[in-house]
C-alpha cells in the first residue's frame, strides 16, 4: 500500500496541507489546475482579519518563525513534495486508502527549478511573464498564444535552459492512500444579472477584480483607477448579495464578502486620494471581531444604505447612473459612480464536481458536505478522504489554514 | 585548516544577468586577509552550482559567503542540497548582490562598490562563524488539557490518537459543557447530546486519557517539556506534570443585570437564549413566573454584543442560536407567536436556509431595538422600535429571550498570568497570529481551542481542537524532540540577574531560576535569581541579546562580535565624502519587502549598505552607535508592521524603543538624532521601502559629515540647537 497523498488543489487549503504532511515525513502529490500556485488568495492584496499581505504563509520545520512570504515558502525544493502545475486529475480509481489517480500534466514549458529569473526572456519575447513579484514556484509563465519572434531567441539564450517551446502534454499515474480536496472556490460573474449591467459596463466589477486594480504591485500601482479609460476614479459604489442569498443563484450566505468589501471601503478611504464609497446591503454581516470593519467604515465616512439596486445604465462615456431603493428611508435614490463593485457570490469551482462524485462524496449546495454528519467533523468527507478550505464552503484564509491543519491532524492520527 | 578563519566567496552572475564588475570584486576579495580564494559562478543554485558549493564549504570547514540572489530564494535549497551530502550549511552567509544591488542600481560601478562592502561584512562576519548542531531532547509524551467541553474533549481524543497521555481537566462535575444542552446544532440538526455521545464513550474507554472533574488550575510553572499544573482537586490541592498545555475553557454567556431596561433578573420571564436552550431540552417549556402555557415570544438580539458598553464585537453564534429555537418553539408549541428584535440578521453560509425556514414557519423578524420592558398583571410587555417602518409598537411576552453575548469563561487572565499567554482586547486568549497560527499563543507548549479564543460554532471548535492537536505534535514530536538549535545560548556566569530578557522575550522562553548555591560561595554578592535559557524552545529574534546589558544570552548565528565585525567591514569605505546609510533589516516584512523593490528593479540611491538580523528586535544601541562609530551618515531599521511582529508580536516594538533612545543619545551628544530612524515594512507594497531608504540618504547627505568624520567625535562640544 502506498503511504502518500493526493492533495488536489494548491491554494491556501492544499499548500497548507502539503506542507504540514511534508514535516511530518509524508508524501505528497499536489495537483494544480495553474501554472502557479496560491489560488484565489494571490489576487487578495490585503487579507483580513490582519490587513498584512496575503503572502504570508506559514513556515516549516527548517524555517523557524510565525510565518514566511509566499515567494520564500521553496515547495520546489521540499523532497517530499511533488507539485504538479497546470495539471489536472483525470481519473481516480481503485479501493479506499489504496487510489490509483491519472494526472494530465500539462505543457511544462518552463521547468521552474532551472529558471533564476534573471529577466532575459521577458526582454526578448512579450510571450514570457511573471505572475506577480511574489509568485511560487519563483519562476516565468510561458503563454503560447503571444508567442512571436523572440521567444527562440529567449530559449536559446536562456542561461539555465529553462525553457521548452515545444513541450508536450503528458500523463502521470500515482498510488495514493488518502485524498484532500482543496479546490477552492470560484468568484461568480453575474453576467445574466441583468439589472447589474456586468459584463456590459466596463466599469461594473467584482470585489476580486476591485483587488487586482488597488494592489501596489498591480499595473496601476494600487492607484484607484476606471477600467474605462484608466482615469483616477473617485465615486464608488458597492453592492452586497450578488447572487447571495438569492434563490435564483445561490440560497446561501457567501459569509466573507462583507468583509471582502468593508475591507475594501477602508482601503479606499483611508488610504487612497478622495475616494467616496457608498455600500447597499441587506444586512451587515461581520461577525466576531471582523465587526471592527464594520466599525472603522463607519468613522471613516463609508455610506452604508440598506436596500437593494434596481438599475443601471451609463451616465457619460466613462460613469454610472445607478438607482437604488433605500428600504430604510423608503425611497429611491441616484447616484452617479465611477465604479460599481459587486460582492459576487463564492461559488463552488469549475470542474470541481467531476472530482466529487467520481469520489461520491456527500453534497450541500454545491460544496462538499461532511462524511458523518453526526460528528460534526467538517473535513473528514469519505474514507480515506478529506476536504479543506473554500471546497467546503466560503471560508476565510484561517479558517482555511486551520482545516487544512485538521485534515493532516486526522491523517496523522489514524496512521498512529 | 581546521582554525583558519578565511571564508572562501563565491560570486554568482545570474547568467551574466546582473552587469556588476566581477574583476574589480574578485581581485579585491583575492587580497583580502580573510578570503582563501574566489569563485565567479554564473549559476550557483544549479546543480554544477551546488556542487561547487559543497566542495567549497568542505574545502574552508564551512565558512563560504555565498553573493548572489536572495537567500530567501537559494538557502533553503542550498541547504536541503547539502544535507543530502552530509556537509553542514550551518556556517554559510549570504549576501543579496542582485535584489538588493545590481538589480535596483542603475550605475553599476557604484552597485560594484556596495556589493563589495557588503560581501566585506559578510567575509568578516563569516571568520568567526560557530557551527549549529542538530540536537536531541527527550520530554514526556504528555499533555494537560483545560476545559471538558467539545473542544477540549475533541483535542484529548485527538492528542491520544497521535500517542499522547491526557489529562484532561474539568472545572465542573461533568464533562460536555454547553454543547450538551442545545437542543439542536446549526447546521446538521442534531442535537447536542447526539453530538456529544460518541465523544464521551471514546473518552470512557481510552486508557491513555485521564479525566479529572471538579478540579480546577490554581497555576503553572515551567517551560515546555516541562510544565507543573497546579490544581484543586475536590478540595484537595495537587501538581502534575506535563509537557504542554491546552487551553479549552470554553465561553460564558453575558448576565445582563446591569441592563435595566430588559429586566433581566427581576422578572423571571426573562431570560437568556442559552437558558432557553436548556429549558427547551429538558422538555418543559413553560412561563417560569406562573408555570403557564407560552403563546408569546420575543427575542432580542445584540444584548450586549455591538454595543461600546459591553462587549464591541459581534458574538457570531447568537443569531443562529435564537433561530434554531425559535423553530423548536414553533415545532414543539404550533400556536405560540415567535417575534425577533435585530440590528442586522447574521447567519453565515447554510444558516441562511435555517434563517429561512423560520420565515416560512412565521417567526416574526422585526429590525430595530427593544426600547421598554414592563410588568402589567403579571404579564411582560415590550414596547419595540421598528426602523424599517419607523414606529414604535407594544406586543406581550410570555417570554422575553436575551441572545446575550458570549463572553470568555472567567479566570483566564489569572492563568495567563503564570502560563504567559497573552490577553486579547476582549478578553479571550490572544492567538500567535491571526491569520496561520490561530491556535498557538504567545507561549510556546500552549495552545488554545474552541471558544477560549473566539466565538466558535460545534463543528469550528471541533476543526480546532483537531487542528491544535496537530500544532502541538510538530512541537512535541511524540516526546523525542530533534531540531536544529539555532537560537540564544545563555553564558550563565555573565548573566547579572537583571531579567530583562525573561520579561521581553516574545514567546516567554527565558526563566528565572533561583540559584540556591551562590549563596554559600559569595554571600556578599549573591544573585537571588538568574536566567535560564533552552535554546531548543527559542525562536531565535535576538530581542534578549539586544537587551542583554552583559552579553550573557547572544543568538549562536549572530553574536554581538559578529555583527559588530560586520558594520566595521561594511563601513570601511564609508568617510565624509560618500555619506553611507546603513540599514538593518529583518529577515521577515522587510527582507520581503526589499526583494520585491528589487525583483520590480525600483531604483533606490546606492550609497546604502544592508545587513540582515532574524528580527529588528535583534538591533541594540550599542549595534546602531557601532554603525556611527565607523562612519555611517545615516541608521535605519526595516522593520515588521506595528502588531505585526513576524517573531510572536513585540521585536519591533524593542527595535522602536532601542532606536528612539539611540535618538536622544544623539541628540545629548550633539549628534543630529534624526540620522537614526525605523520604518516599517509590507511587502505588498515595496515603494515604503523606497520612500525610507531615499529619506534617510538624503538626511544623510543633508546633514554631513558626522563627528567621526571630522575627527571630533569624543570631544567635549557645545550643543547647538
Amino acid at each position: 500500500m502506498s503511504d502518500s497523498v493526493l492533495i488536489i488543489g494548491a491554494g491556501v487549503a492544499g499548500l497548507t496541507a502539503a506542507v504540514e504532511l511534508a514535516d511530518s515525513g509524508v508524501k505528497v502529490t499536489v495537483v494544480e489546475r495553474l501554472a502557479t500556485v496560491g489560488g484565489n488568495a494571490l489576487d487578495l492584496y490585503k487579507a483580513f482579519p490582519t490587513d498584512d499581505c496575503f503572502y504570508c504563509f506559514e513556515g516549516n520545520r527548517w524555517r523557524p518563525g510565525i510565518r514566511k512570504c509566499f515567494y520564500r515558502s521553496v515547495l520546489l525544493d521540499q523532497p517530499n513534495i511533488d507539485l504538479k502545475l497546470s495539471s489536472q486529475v483525470k481519473e481516480i480509481s481503485g479501493a479506499s486508502g489504496n487510489f490509483d489517480v491519472r494526472i494530465e500534466v500539462g505543457s511544462q514549458y518552463v521547468d521552474s527549478k532551472k529558471c533564476i529569473m534573471c529577466g532575459l526572456c521577458m526582454e526578448k519575447s512579450q510571450a514570457f511573464s511573471l505572475i506577480s513579484p511574489q509568485c511560487q514556484p519563483q519562476a516565468v509563465v510561458y503563454d503560447p498564444e503571444k508567442v512571436d519572434e523572440g521567444a527562440r531567441v529567449a530559449a536559446e539564450e536562456c542561461p539555465t535552459k529553462a525553457i521548452d517551446l515545444d513541450a508536450q502534454p503528458s500523463e502521470s499515474t500515482v498510488k495514493v492512500s488518502d485524498i484532500i480536496v482543496a479546490t477552492g472556490y470560484h468568484e461568480m460573474q453575474p453576467i445574466a444579472m441583468d439589472e447589474y449591467g456586468y459584463g456590459r459596463y466596463t466599469n461594473v466589477i467584482t470585489q476580486l477584480e476591485l483587488a487586482k486594480i488597488i494592489d501596489p504591485n498591480g499595473s496601476s500601482n494600487g492607484v484607484l483607477v476606471r477600467p474605462s479609460d484608466g482615469a483616477p476614479a473617485s465615486r464608488v459604489l458597492m453592492v452586497q448579495c450578488v447572487g447571495s442569498r438569492d434563490e435564483n443563484y445561490y440560497p446561501y450566505c457567501s459569509k466573507i464578502c462583507c468583509i471582502f468589501a468593508l475591507k475594501h471601503a477602508n482601503i479606499l478611504v483611508q488610504e487612497r486620494e478622495n475616494v467616496s464609497v457608498s455600500v447597499v446591503y441587506m444586512d451587515i454581516r461581520t461577525y466576531d471581531r471582523h465587526e471592527r470593519y464594520y466599525r472603522d467604515a463607519r468613522e471613516a465616512g463609508v455610506e452604508f444604505v440598506r436596500g437593494r439596486i434596481m438599475r443601471v445604465e451609463p451616465h457619460s462615456e466613462n460613469e454610472l447612473s445607478v438607482i437604488v431603493y433605500d428600504s430604510l428611508l423608503d425611497k429611491y435614490l441616484k447616484y452617479t459612480v465611477d465604479l460599481l463593485v459587486l460582492s459576487s457570490a463564492l461559488e463552488p469551482p469549475k470542474g470541481g464536481s467531476a472530482i466529487t462524485s467520481a469520489l461520491n462524496l456527500n453534497m450541500a449546495n454545491g460544496f462538499i458536505a461532511p462524511f458523518d454528519p453526526v460528528s460534526e467533523e467538517e473535513v473528514v468527507v469519505g474514507e480515506h478522504i478529506y476536504a479543506c478550505g473554500t471546497a467546503l464552503g466560503p471560508a476565510e484564509v484561517p479558517e482555511s489554514v486551520t482545516q487544512a491543519r485538521a485534515v493532516v491532524s486526522k491523517i496523522l492520527q489514524r496512521r498512529k | 585548516m581546521t582554525d583558519s578563519k578565511k571564508s572562501a566567496v563565491i560570486l554568482c552572475t545570474c547568467g551574466k544577468q546582473l552587469g556588476l564588475d566581477y574583476g574589480h570584486l574578485s581581485s579585491h576579495l583575492e587580497k583580502h586577509e580573510l578570503v582563501s580564494s574566489v569563485i565567479v559562478h554564473d549559476t550557483c543554485c544549479q546543480p554544477d552550482g551546488l556542487d561547487s558549493i559543497v566542495e567549497l564549504v568542505d574545502s574552508n570547514d564551512g565558512r563560504l559567503v555565498i553573493a548572489a540572489c536572495t537567500n530567501q530564494k537559494i538557502q533553503p535549497r542550498i541547504d536541503m542540497y547539502l544535507r543530502t551530502k552530509n556537509v553542514d550549511p550551518s556556517k554559510i552567509r549570504y549576501v543579496n548582490i542582485r535584489e538588493q544591488s545590481a538589480w535596483v542600481h542603475g550605475d553599476k560601478s557604484e552597485a560594484t562598490l556596495k556589493s563589495l562592502d557588503m560581501i566585506k561584512g559578510a567575509v568578516a562576519a563569516s571568520s568567526i562563524s560557530q557551527p549549529l548542531h542538530v540536537q536531541k531532547k527527550t520530554v514526556p509524551p504528555h499533555v494537560t488539557v483545560v476545559g471538558g467541553g467539545i473542544a477540549g474533549l475533541e483535542t484529548a481524543l485527538s492528542l491520544s490518537n497521535l500517542g499522547y497521555e491526557v489529562v484532561l481537566v474539568e472545572i465542573t462535575d461533568t464533562l460536555g459543557g454547553h454543547v450538551l444542552n442545545l437542543p439542536v446544532v446549526a447546521p446538521t440538526g442534531k442535537s447536542g447530546a447526539e453530538v456529544m455521545k460518541s465523544r464521551l464513550d471514546a473518552i470512557g474507554k481510552d486508557n491513555r486519557i485521564q479525566v479529572m472533574t471538579n478540579t480546577y488550575v490554581r497555576f503553572f510553572e515551567g517551560e515546555m517539556g516541562n510544565f507543573t499544573v497546579h490544581y484543586t482537586s475536590d478540595g484537595k490541592d495537587g501538581t502534575l506534570h506535563t509537557s504542554a498545555v491546552v487551553m479549552a475553557t470554553g465561553f460564558k454567556e453575558f448576565k445582563p443585570v446591569q441592563m435595566d431596561e430588559y429586566r433581566y433578573g427581576k422578572n423571571p420571564d426573562v431570560l437568556t437564549q442559552y437558558e432557553l436552550s436548556q429549558m427547551i431540552t429538558a422538555g418543559d417549556i413553560k412561563k417560569p413566573s406562573s408555570a403557564q402555557d407560552v403563546k408569546e415570544v420575543v427575542m432580542v438580539q445584540c444584548v450586549g454584543s455591538r454595543s461600546e458598553d459591553y462587549k464591541r464585537d459581534c458574538s457570531k453564534l447568537c443569531c443562529t442560536f435564537a433561530i434554531d429555537n425559535a423553530i423548536e418553539l414553533k415545532e414543539r408549541l404550533p400556536d405560540v407567536n415567535v417575534r425577533v428584535v435585530y440590528m442586522d440578521i447574521r447567519v453565515p453560509f447554510e444558516n441562511e436556509m435555517i434563517y429561512k425556514k423560520s420565515r416560512e414557519l412565521g417567526v416574526d423578524f422585526i429590525r430595530g431595538r427593544v426600547s421598554m420592558v414592563w410588568e402589567n398583571d403579571g404579564q411582560t410587555r415590550v414596547k419595540i422600535y421598528d426602523s424599517l417602518m419607523n414606529q414604535y409598537f407594544e406586543v406581550p411576552a410570555d417570554l422575553l429571550v436575551l441572545s446575550s453575548a458570549v463572553l470568555p469563561s472567567d479566570g483566564l487572565a489569572e492563568l495567563g498570568e503564570t502560563l504567559g499567554y497573552m490577553i486579547e482586547d476582549d478578553g479571550h486568549i490572544k492567538e500567535l497570529y491571526g491569520k496561520l497560527r490561530r491556535n498557538e499563543t504567545r507561549r510556546r507548549g500552549v495552545v488554545a481551542v474552541g471558544a477560549a479564543t473566539r466565538p466558535q460554532f460545534v463543528f469550528e471548535a471541533v476543526t480546532d481542537a483537531q487542528a491544535a492537536s496537530l500544532v502541538l505534535h510538530n512541537e512535541l514530536q511524540g516526546g523525542a524532540i530533534e531540531t536544529l538549535a539555532r537560537g540564544a545560548v545563555l553564558e550563565v556566569d555573565d548573566c547579572v540577574g537583571c531579567s530583562l530578557c525573561a520579561q521581553q522575550c516574545p514567546r516567554g522562553v527565558p526563566l528565572m531560576i533561583e540559584q540556591t548555591e551562590s549563596e554559600e560561595i559569595n554571600p556578599e554578592q549573591k544573585l537571588i535569581f538568574k536566567a535560564s535559557i533552552d535554546t531548543l524552545n527559542c525562536h531565535a529574534c535576538g530581542v534578549c541579546q539586544s537587551l542583554c546589558p552583559s552579553g550573557a544570552t547572544q543568538l549562536n548565528f549572530i553574536s554581538n562580535e559578529q555583527l559588530w565585525a560586520e558594520i566595521t567591514a561594511t563601513l570601511e569605505n564609508a568617510g565624509p565624502d560618500r555619506p553611507i546609510t546603513l540599514c538593518f533589516y529583518c529577515e521577515e516584512c522587510a527582507v520581503s519587502t526589499i526583494d520585491i523593490a528589487g525583483i520590480r528593479k525600483m531604483e533606490y540611491p546606492a550609497t546604502t549598505r544592508l545587513v540582515p538580523v532574524p528580527c529588528a528586535g535583534r538591533v541594540s544601541i550599542i549595534d546602531i552607535l557601532k554603525a556611527f562609530e565607523n562612519g555611517a551618515g545615516a541608521v535605519m531599521i526595516a522593520a515588521c508592521e506595528t502588531d505585526r511582529c513576524h517573531v510572536g508580536g513585540t521585536g519591533n516594538e524593542i527595535a522602536q524603543v532601542q532606536v528612539d533612545v539611540a535618538r536622544d543619545i544623539l541628540n545629548a551628544i550633539g549628534w543630529k538624532g534624526a540620522r537614526v530612524d525605523m520604518f516599517r515594512m509590507f511587502s505588498a507594497e515595496p515603494q515604503r521601502f523606497i520612500d525610507a531608504i531615499s529619506e534617510m540618504t538624503r538626511r544623510a547627505s543633508e546633514f554631513g559629515p558626522t563627528p567621526v568624520h571630522n575627527g571630533e567625535a569624543g570631544k567635549w562640544m557645545e550643543v547647538v540647537e
